[in-house]
């Protein structure tokens, strides 16, 4: 009994000491917070809920700020970056983007900085300004980047690296929700270049393949994107119709207006050949709501 | 004449008889008891100085492997102020005690009273000499050990309190949630005075209970972890119960017993850490939850921390290196067609 007792106090004082003997890994709680916020900011950006992960990524930036690692700060201020631009804030982003290409410049971060400058890059191209020409992406840089680089060099026409930018994402075998949502990204950029050089055919082989793995994964705005080019690419139009109506539902859920205006524009057309006056006059008033608006 | 003479002598005889046989009884009732209480068995003292006197009493019982061998027989103050206790042993269990043994105060059973304990000493010494003064331990009280139970057991209190209210957030305001926070509130309150056994028994009712609620939550992955949780946690306070007792009683537990407690614990954190990242994937699609929830969540991974970090998990923290990057924000590309 005394030698129970003896261990069992024995076993207890070392415990309730907290030591184990081994020397523990410190971590800055900062860190920690940082990272953790920002892995439910990107949570909260894939679901589309901009504020909160608006709200995420500010907090994850003072976290980042207040551990004092210029990784994590400029990490921070991408991922900020790249919230305002999905949120179609260009300015902000663009702001954003410039301090976290400020801190990766003065530490070197190659990583962080490459994903800026290609940011930045898409937003001139959108600007129809020049843009920047990356020629190759090294194959250990991270997923985003390529796919990035591949949605860059599609702008510019230039397709044959684009192509196998987006090969290069889908011959990754990460079968994560985010590896996932890239890849189907990917497909749809695919999908884009070949209705661009006007292989009907493999365009709508992959908006297919869009559609399939949107469903499974939940990513209804590149399903939308993908039914207005499955639209776009079948001479059905019964089929252009469901299409349409099915990316028109998805666009209104999601309070896309330039979508909604987009799919009405097309449907329209559809609706006066079939003589559905009714039909034709409810979309001209909600496209007028929607100009108005 | 005669024949009254005869009878008052057979009287006599007999009066005589009666007596005599009673005294012999008497006699005999006085042997047995005597023999049974050691009364006149030969003793030999010893002697101790204990810090304080307050554990002892004057025919407190001194115990030896278990077995009575003698009682205090005397508790005096010294001028120097030192307390003296004199132990009246049996001469008999001589042999078996040593010149290094020494004598402590146990408690027989979780209630049990306080009795005094000779140890053997060491067997190659010689054996107990009268007039010997041994040495006191002071030995870790079980009130000691519930001392450090108890925060223990708080941290889960307050573990599942979290718990409990994240989960109000995914069933009806008026369903068993109320039920299981009452009686979780009558848990925490009885933190403060009651036993930890009761305390342990109530907890783990109250467990069964959130067990049965987060059961009938829905079919969301969520409302399985918290519950297969849950079921761990009350696995492991089912196996605290026993524990408990078994410290104050016959030393009963085993290494093994130890090392699949600290198993079940070790589980138990990861298993909570699983639901607490469903939770914080969750908070963005449950309404009106935007900074409160996750500070909770934030707060329920600091509790879990904070058990893994007590006692029950051994300290060693299981804290893993992060990953060192943080996650990046997928990029921001518009592919309308």
């Amino acid at each position: 009994m005394i030698r129970w007792i003896t261990l069992l106090s024995v076993t207890l004082m070392l415990t309730a000491c907290g030591g184990s003997g081994q020397k523990n890994i410190v971590e800055n709680p900062y860190a920690e917070r940082m990272k953790e916020l920002s892995r439910n900011g990107v949570m909260a950006m894939q679901r589309e809920r901009w504020l909160p992960a608006q709200n995420l990524f500010e907090r994850a930036l003072e976290a980042a700020q207040l551990a004092g690692d210029p990784v994590l700060v400029a990490q921070a201020w991408y991922n900020l970056g790249s919230l305002h631009l999905s949120s179609g804030s260009d300015e902000k982003g663009e702001a954003a983007l410039h301090q976290a290409a400020e801190v990766a410049e003065q530490h070197q971060l190659e990583k962080i900085l490459l994903r800026t400058k290609i940011a930045q890059a898409l937003i001139d191209q959108k600007r129809g300004q020049n843009s920047w020409q990356p020629d190759t992406i090294s194959s250990l840089m991270p997923l985003d980047i390529h796919l990035s680089f591949a949605r860059l060099a599609q702008l510019q026409g230039r397709y044959e690296a684009s192509r196998r930018a987006y090969d290069f994402v889908l011959s990754k075998r990460d079968a994560d929700r985010i590896s996932l949502l890239y890849k189907i990204n990917a497909h749809m950029g695919i999908a884009l270049v070949a209705e661009q050089q006007k292989k009907h055919a493999d365009a709508l082989q992959e908006v297919r393949v869009v559609l399939e793995m949107s469903r499974e994964v939940g990513a209804p705005r590149l399903a939308a994107h993908a039914l207005m080019l499955e639209a776009k690419l079948v001479e059905n139009e019964l089929t252009q119709e469901d299409a349409l109506e099915d990316a028109l539902v998805i666009y209104q859920a999601l309070g896309d207006r330039r979508g909604q205006k987009e799919a009405l524009v097309q449907l329209m057309p559809i609706e006066e050949r079939k003589g559905d006056v009714s039909q034709v006059e409810t979309m001209r008033k909600q496209l007028q709501a929607l100009e108005k608006d | 004449m005669a024949e009254q003479e005869d009878f008052v002598s057979s009287m006599r005889r007999q009066v005589g008889w009666f007596v005599i046989l009673g005294i012999g009884i008497l006699f005999l009732l006085l042997l047995v008891v005597s023999v049974r209480t050691n009364v006149f068995a030969k003793q030999f003292y010893v002697y101790f100085f204990p810090p304080s006197a307050s554990s002892f009493y004057e025919g407190q019982p001194v115990k030896f492997q278990g077995f009575a061998i003698g009682h205090v027989d005397d508790i005096e103050l010294q001028e120097q102020g030192k307390v003296r206790i004199t132990l009246a042993l049996l001469d008999r269990y001589r042999h078996m005690i040593h010149e290094d043994s020494v004598a402590r105060v146990i408690k027989e059973g979780l209630i049990g009273e306080q009795v005094v304990e000779v140890t053997a000493g060491d067997t190659e010494v010689a054996a107990i000499r009268e007039g010997k003064v041994l040495g006191y331990e002071t030995e870790a009280s079980f009130e000691q050990l519930l001392a450090d139970l108890k925060p223990a057991v708080g941290n889960a209190n307050v573990l599942l309190k979290e718990l409990a209210s994240l989960a109000t957030w995914m069933n009806e305001p008026d369903g068993d949630v109320r039920v299981a926070m009452a009686s979780l509130k009558q848990v925490t309150q009885g933190v403060k005075g009651e036993k930890l056994e009761k305390m342990i028994e109530q907890f783990t009712l109250t467990l069964n209970n959130l067990q049965q609620f987060s059961k009938e939550l829905n079919q969301q992955q969520v409302a399985k972890e918290l519950s297969s949780s849950l079921k761990l946690m009350a696995n492991i306070l089912n196996d605290l119960q026993p524990l408990s007792q078994a410290i104050g009683k016959e030393g009963a537990m085993t290494v093994e017993h130890m090392n699949d407690l600290m198993k079940n614990v070790d589980q138990l954190s990861s298993s909570l850490n699983i639901v607490a990242s469903d939770l914080s994937e969750l908070t963005p699609e449950l309404p009106g939850l935007a900074r409160e929830s996750r500070e909770t969540i934030e707060e329920i991974k600091s509790l879990i921390k904070a058990l893994q970090g007590s006692w029950l998990v051994g300290g060693d923290g299981s804290h893993k290196q992060s990953d060192g990057e943080a996650v990046s924000a997928p990029p921001a590309l518009d592919f309308r067609p």
